[in-house]
């Protein structure tokens, strides 16, 4: 059995039944990442002592006859933003490389933790998750386990890469315009970006106070569930994965969502909506604009956040995030006051949408995974930059706080990534229709093949 | 709509004003940011809201 290559649910069964212990478990995941984090790059710290001293306690606590949680055994890994107790919580920066290590786990990890899971360490990201390739200056690019040489998206690059290369069953990552979904569609695993405010944000760094949210990746959307009611810390989720809404309930997102989307994105969509039964088309009224209130807001609310480091200490910023978060802070308060009256009426009126629909169907990304240091791509035969278009699907959803499980399409020669969204706090039938479309093989997760490693 | 002229010359004011100084190596790219986003802000200024639309937040139980 290919231990790494089993989803957290299998993994936990196999720990509690004493078919494998917590241990042979981790030490396959290490050996896992010894043999190819060196050309993935997903890790920027390794945790490995308290791996083994946790799994040690979970195959303890089997042998007492007790149970551990239902992530018995099952190694995770966290973007370098969660606090990891005795960890500087770097976000991707080197300004933060010298920050007091964490006292104590961020109240997410620790959940994670009391439920049987095993930390195997830190992981890449854009710098201050301001980003959506994980090509960090300080850190290095991580790269795509399905093709090295393209991105891995961002910026939880790390956490997404490290699932899809089986270096970890489970990762968290933040998403705040759209930096879990975009890894996941790239990468070919499941992501869950909750509800705003719904999981606790308490011991993670923030990027957009206003727009930020934890959320896991998996290669399954029970996993995905289990982890979301684990840090929720209610079953809400579980109890109702086999309550899809009614095909008549979910439509495909048009006009904005289709319009610069390659074929194979597209198609995707159209594979997903067929297998959900799904044929009706609706349309969010000016997604453009609330794509555009989101890019201005996460620009002036990180520009606000880094306001004295950008002072005192431009030189030490990623190139590639200093001149956006520079701009962004000196923008006029009026675009902000317009960009907030703009979130309040956008939200009603998808509100609206979603008394008549109960899960909207969307790419999670304009195109399949660019290749690392890719300038421009192809949107609606217009060449645009790459770094500020990837997330032209996922910023709107975000902006109004929706929920979303990000499926992957993996038919083709590289993942696709299609969003399912939800009305706010409704995960449950999010997670429902990707558990049924996991079921149908309409979408999977399957370990990237790296060369027969 | 602003000119690559006002833009300019609000973001060299604004860098002023707030005490944010640019570096003269950053300048270029900064600048080049902040055209982009003084475009996104053009979608939101020009985009007529409805006058009881607010920005307060809204607490629901």
């Amino acid at each position: 059995v290919t231990l790494y290559a089993q989803s957290a649910a299998t993994l936990a069964s196999a720990v509690k039944s004493k078919q494998v212990s917590a241990g042979e478990v981790l030490e396959a995941h290490i050996a896992r990442i010894n043999a190819l984090d060196a050309r993935l790059n997903c890790f920027t710290d390794r945790t490995f002592a308290r791996a083994r001293a946790e799994a040690a306690r979970v195959d303890q606590q089997i042998a007492r006859g007790e149970d551990p949680g239902p992530f018995a055994g099952v190694p995770i890994a966290v973007k370098n933003l969660v606090d990891v107790q005795g960890l500087s919580t770097r976000a991707g920066s080197k300004i933060r490389r010298g920050a007091a290590p964490a006292e104590q786990d961020a109240p997410v990890l620790q959940k994670l933790s009391a439920a049987g899971a095993v930390l195997l360490g830190a992981l890449n990201m854009d710098e201050f998750a301001f980003g959506f390739v994980t090509e960090n200056a300080h850190d290095g690019d991580t790269h795509n386990p399905h093709d090295l040489a393209r991105s891995a998206g961002g910026s939880s690059g790390g956490s997404a890469a490290a699932v899809a290369a089986g270096l970890a069953a489970l990762t968290l990552g933040s998403d705040t315009n759209g930096s879990i979904r975009i890894p996941a569609s790239f990468c070919g695993v499941f992501g869950l970006k909750p509800t705003y405010g719904r999981i606790d944000r308490t011991g993670t760094f923030p990027f957009v106070d206003s727009l930020d949210h934890i959320g896991p990746f998996a290669r399954s959307a029970t996993d995905l569930a289990t982890a979301f009611d684990v840090m929720l810390g209610t079953p809400v989720t579980l109890p109702g994965l086999k309550l899809v809404p009614e095909a008549a309930r979910i439509a495909v997102l048009d006009g904005w969502f289709q319009d610069g989307a390659s074929a194979e994105m597209r198609d995707a969509v159209v594979a997903v909506a067929a297998g959900l039964g799904a044929t009706a088309r609706v349309e969010l009224p000016e997604a453009k604009r609330a794509r555009a209130a989101a890019f201005c807001i996460s620009a002036f609310e990180g520009g606000q956040l880094h306001k004295e480091n950008l002072r005192t200490r431009p030189q030490d910023f990623d190139p590639a995030t200093l001149p956006r978060l520079l701009a962004g802070a000196l923008q006029p308060a009026e675009t902000i006051y317009q960009a907030q009256r703009f979130r309040a009426w956008f939200r009603t009126q998808v509100a609206q949408v979603l008394q008549h629909y109960d899960l909207l169907l969307a790419p999670a990304s304009p195109c399949v995974a660019p290749l690392l240091g890719q300038k421009t791509m192809l949107v609606n035969g217009q060449e645009m930059p790459v770094r500020p278009n990837l997330g032209l699907y996922t910023q709107p959803i975000s902006f109004i706080g929706l929920p979303v499980v990000c499926v992957p399409v993996t038919s083709g020669a590289l993942p696709c990534g299609v969003q399912i969204i939800a009305a706010p706090g409704r995960e449950d039938l999010a997670l429902a229709a990707a558990t049924q479309l996991e079921k149908a093989g309409v979408v999977g997760a399957p370990i990237a093949s790296l060369g027969g490693f | 709509m602003n000119g690559h002229e006002e833009i300019e010359a609000y973001f060299e004011a604004a860098s002023r004003f707030l005490d944010l100084p640019i570096r003269p190596e950053h300048r270029a790219d900064a600048l080049a940011a902040f055209a982009v986003l003084a475009a996104h802000g053009q979608l939101l200024k020009e985009f007529s809201l409805p006058e009881e639309v607010e920005a307060a937040p809204r607490y629901q139980p």
